[in-house]
């Protein structure tokens, strides 16, 4: 259980550093635009980097860890639709950009962050749950 | 633990590992991006997230 302190202790803040260490925005593209379309290649590569170890590992995580489980399929029944927002909510930003659009976008981006974090949190125990049953 | 079971760990452990490596890359990728996406790239992600539904690894269990 050390182990899988210390692997949570190392990831997520790790997935913090990741986000500092963007690449600079062109000069003439809207930041608000980029941030929003990183941020959301990036939590589907989570999502789907997740539910594939999960799923292959299906059974041994059932067995060991139900929750994780539980939770995870909870992820995979929100998750397209976190990521179907952002890309509306971007959409509608880069067509009309407004105070109010860019609020609703952020709005959007904050939800797909936290699932995405949860996300983060539930790869470490997923992996851990994987090799050592 | 017999030896089966030691490889069979041995290789989920590998596995895993290489879909976490992978996901290190796509994400230093995703980083990297420094403009907003052309409408060819905007197509391809947005063609991604529609179909995630339907990969099986996307799939909750029917409950």
């Amino acid at each position: 259980m050390k182990s899988l302190r210390l692997l949570n202790f190392i990831l997520l803040p790790s997935s913090f550093f990741l986000l500092f260490a963007c690449a600079s925005i062109l000069s003439g593209n809207d930041p608000v635009v980029v941030n929003a379309e990183r941020t959301t290649q990036l939590a589907y590569d989570t999502f789907d980097t997740l539910f594939t170890i999960e799923r292959a590992n299906a059974d041994l995580i059932k067995a060991n860890a139900p929750e994780v489980h539980a939770a995870v399929d909870n992820l995979r029944r929100q998750a397209p639709q976190w990521l179907a927002t952002a890309r509306t909510m971007t959409k509608a930003y880069k067509t009309n950009r407004s105070a109010e659009n860019k609020a609703n976008l952020g709005t959007a981006l904050a939800v797909l962050r936290a699932g995405e974090l949860e996300a983060l949190k539930y790869s470490s125990t997923v992996a851990k749950t994987a090799a050592s049953p | 633990m017999g030896t089966t079971a030691i490889i069979a760990l041995i290789e989920a452990a590998v596995a895993a590992a290489m879909n976490l490596f992978s996901f290190a890359t796509k994400a230093a990728a995703d980083l990297k991006q420094d403009a907003e996406l052309t409408p060819e790239q905007e197509a391809k992600l947005d063609a991604l997230i529609a179909t995630a539904p339907t990969q099986d690894a996307w799939k909750p269990d029917a409950s």
